[in-house]
C-alpha cells in the first residue's frame, strides 16, 4: 500500500500524475485515427521536429515552450504541404522534413554546448519538470480537443475511413486532414514534459494498435484507446518513480506490455475458435459418413 | 466522333476542362453535358482518366483549365457540394477498418448531419430501411470487413443514397462482384433511375454494363465518342479508344464485344 501513497508525499508527483492522465487520454484517442490513417510516423516525424525549435529558442533565451510549438507546427504544415507535391511521398516528406529539423537542432545545441538544452530531459521526459503552467497547457489543449472531437466526430471519421468519398458528399476533407495535423502537434508539444521527443510516437500508436485488437467500431475504439493511455501513464508513472527510470520509457514500456498480452490473448482466442470449429466441422462430417 | 448533348439544365457540364494531380493532366479539354434523370457510362483503358472525370466533379482533381458545374454551381477543389452521392472503388476502403455497416451507410450525412457525436433515431431509421431495401437487412452490426465484395457495395451504394441526392456517381461499381449482384446493382441503378436521379458510372465491362447502359461515353484522357451503344459501340471507335482491335456481334438488340479473333458461331 505504501508503494501506492509513498508518491504522493511529492507534489512534483501529483502534477506529473495529473498531466500523465491528460496526456494518456489525448495521445491514445488521437492515436485511433493517426493509425487508421497509415500515419504512425508522423507522431514520430513532428515530435523529432520539436528539437528544431527548442534549440533555437535556449539559445536565444526564451521560452522553449514557444520554440517547440513553432517547430511543430512548421514541421506539420510543410509535412502537409510538401507531402502532396508531385513526386514526394507522404511518408518520404515526413522523413525530410523531420530529420531536417531534427538535425538543425542538434547542430545548433552542439555549437552552443554553454547555453545548452538539457538534452535527457527533453528526449526522455522527466517527472520532476512538469510544472503548474505544463499542467494547465494540457488541460486546456485537451479541453479545446475535447471540444473539437465532439463538434467534428462524423466528418473526421467519414475522412478517416475514405476521404475521396467524404469529400464527395460534402465534408471539407482537405481542411479537416490539415487541422487533424496541427492538432496532433499540438498535442505532440503538450507530451514532451512528460513522454520526451523520442517516445511520444509510441505513446501515440501503442493504445491505439491495442485498442484495435478487441474493437470492431469507431467509437469503443476511442474510449479503449484512451483509457489504455491513462492506464499506461498511471502504471509507468509510479514504476518511474519506484525504480528510478525516466517517466517516458516507463510509460512506454507499460504500453507495450500490455499490448504484447492483449495480442497474446487474442491470438490464442482466435486459436481456440478454429480449433473449435475445425472440430465441430469433423464431427458433422464423421456424423454424414457413419 | 465527339458530341456535347446541349440541354436546358444539365445535372453535369464540363466545359473544356483539363485535369489532374499535383501538375499532371490526366484528362483534356473535356465537353460533356448531362441532363437530370440521364444514366451515363464512362468507359476506356486503365488510365485514361475516367476516375479522373469523377474526381474533378467532386472537387478531389486539379482544374487546370475549364469549368465544372454540378446543378448550375461551379465545383472548386477543397470546396465540396452537397449535392453528390458518391461510390468508389471498392479497392480504395480498407477492409478491416473498424466500422459497423449501419454506420457506414450513415457516413454519407456526415456533412448534413447535426454536428454531435451520434446520428438521430430517424437517421438510423433511414439507414436501416436503405439496408434493408438493398438486402442487406440483418447485417446492421456486422463489421464491413466481414461483408463479401458484393455486400461492401450494395453498401457503399447504400451510403450514396441516404443524402436523397439527385446525383449518384460510381467508379467501377460492378468491378470484383458475382453475376447476380452485378445484375442487383445494375437492378437498383434502374430504379434509382426511374425516380429521376441521374447516374454517373465508370467501367470496364463493356458486355453486362455499358451495352446495356442508355449512353456510352467513350475516354482516353479524351472524349472520344459519345451516344447510345449501338452507335459507340463499333470497332473503330473502340480501336480508337483502347488501341485494341475488336469484333462486335449484334443480335437483335444485344450487342457483344469479343476479341477480333472470335470467330461467331
Amino acid at each position: 500500500m505504501h508503494l501506492l501513497t509513498e508518491p504522493f508525499e511529492y507534489d512534483f508527483f501529483t502534477n506529473a500524475l495529473i498531466a500523465g492522465v491528460l496526456v494518456g487520454a489525448l495521445c491514445g484517442a488521437l492515436g485511433v485515427f493517426v493509425v487508421l490513417r497509415r500515419m504512425s510516423y508522423i507522431g514520430q516525424g513532428l515530435s523529432q521536429s520539436v528539437l528544431g525549435g527548442v534549440a533555437p529558442a535556449a539559445v536565444a533565451g526564451i521560452d522553449p515552450y514557444l520554440g517547440a510549438v513553432a517547430a511543430t507546427l512548421t514541421a506539420g504544415l510543410l509535412i502537409h504541404y510538401v507531402g502532396r507535391q508531385h513526386g514526394v511521398r507522404p511518408d518520404a516528406a515526413i522523413g525530410i522534413v523531420s530529420t531536417a529539423m531534427f538535425a538543425f537542432g542538434v547542430a545548433l545545441v552542439s555549437v552552443n554546448r554553454d547555453r545548452a538544452v538539457n538534452l535527457t530531459d527533453l528526449l526522455f521526459g522527466n517527472i520532476l519538470g512538469v510544472t503548474t503552467t505544463d499542467i494547465a497547457l494540457v488541460a486546456s489543449t485537451a479541453v479545446v480537443m475535447a471540444v473539437l472531437g465532439f463538434v467534428f466526430y462524423k466528418t473526421l471519421t467519414f475522412t478517416v475511413v475514405d476521404a475521396a468519398g467524404a469529400a464527395a458528399h460534402g465534408v471539407r476533407a482537405a481542411s479537416i486532414e490539415l487541422a487533424f495535423t496541427v492538432a496532433l502537434a499540438a498535442v505532440v508539444v503538450v507530451s514532451i514534459r512528460i513522454v520526451g521527443v523520442l517516445l511520444i510516437a509510441a505513446v501515440i500508436v501503442i493504445p491505439a494498435s491495442t485498442a484495435r485488437l478487441v474493437n470492431r467500431s469507431f467509437g469503443p475504439l476511442v474510449a479503449t484507446s484512451a483509457l489504455l493511455g491513462v492506464s499506461a501513464a498511471v502504471i509507468g508513472l509510479f514504476v518511474s518513480f519506484h525504480v528510478d527510470v525516466a517517466s517516458g520509457p516507463a510509460i512506454v514500456l507499460t504500453s507495450s506490455a500490455v499490448f504484447a498480452a492483449v495480442l497474446a490473448g487474442t491470438a490464442v482466442t482466435t486459436g481456440l475458435v478454429v480449433r473449435r470449429t475445425r472440430a465441430h466441422h469433423s464431427e458433422q462430417l464423421a456424423a454424414r459418413t457413419a | 466522333m465527339t458530341s456535347t448533348r446541349l440541354v436546358a439544365e444539365p445535372v453535369i457540364s464540363l466545359r473544356g476542362v483539363t485535369a489532374g494531380y499535383r501538375g499532371v493532366p490526366a484528362i483534356e479539354n473535356i465537353d460533356l453535358s448531362i441532363a437530370p434523370g440521364e444514366m451515363v457510362g464512362l468507359v476506356g483503358p486503365s488510365g485514361s482518366g475516367k476516375s479522373t472525370m469523377l474526381r474533378a466533379l467532386t472537387g478531389t482533381a486539379d482544374l487546370y483549365a475549364g469549368e465544372v458545374s454540378l446543378n448550375g454551381v461551379p465545383v472548386r477543389r477543397g470546396h465540396p457540394t452537397r449535392a453528390i452521392g458518391f461510390v468508389p472503388q471498392l479497392t480504395s476502403i480498407e477492409p478491416d477498418l473498424p466500422l459497423r455497416a449501419a454506420d457506414a451507410v450513415l457516413q454519407g450525412l456526415a456533412a448534413t448531419s447535426r454536428r454531435v457525436p451520434w446520428y438521430s433515431k430517424a437517421e438510423r431509421a433511414k439507414a436501416h430501411a436503405l439496408l434493408e431495401r438493398l438486402g442487406l437487412a440483418g447485417y446492421e452490426r456486422t463489421p464491413i470487413g466481414q461483408l463479401s465484395g458484393g455486400q461492401q457495395q450494395r453498401l457503399l451504394l447504400a451510403r450514396a443514397m441516404i443524402s436523397d441526392t439527385n446525383l449518384v456517381m460510381l467508379d467501377e461499381p460492378t468491378s470484383g462482384v458475382d453475376l447476380q449482384t452485378l445484375q442487383d446493382i445494375l437492378g437498383l441503378l434502374a430504379d434509382l433511375r426511374a425516380q429521376g436521379t441521374t447516374i454517373l458510372l465508370t467501367t470496364h465491362d463493356l458486355n453486362w454494363v455499358a451495352a446495356g447502359l442508355p449512353r456510352i461515353v467513350c475516354i482516353n484522357r479524351r472524349i472520344a465518342a459519345d451516344g447510345p451503344p449501338r452507335a459507340v459501340l463499333t470497332p473503330d471507335i473502340l480501336e480508337a479508344t483502347y488501341g485494341a482491335r475488336v469484333r462486335i456481334v449484334r443480335d437483335g438488340d444485344r450487342i457483344l464485344v469479343t476479341d477480333h479473333r472470335t470467330v461467331p458461331a
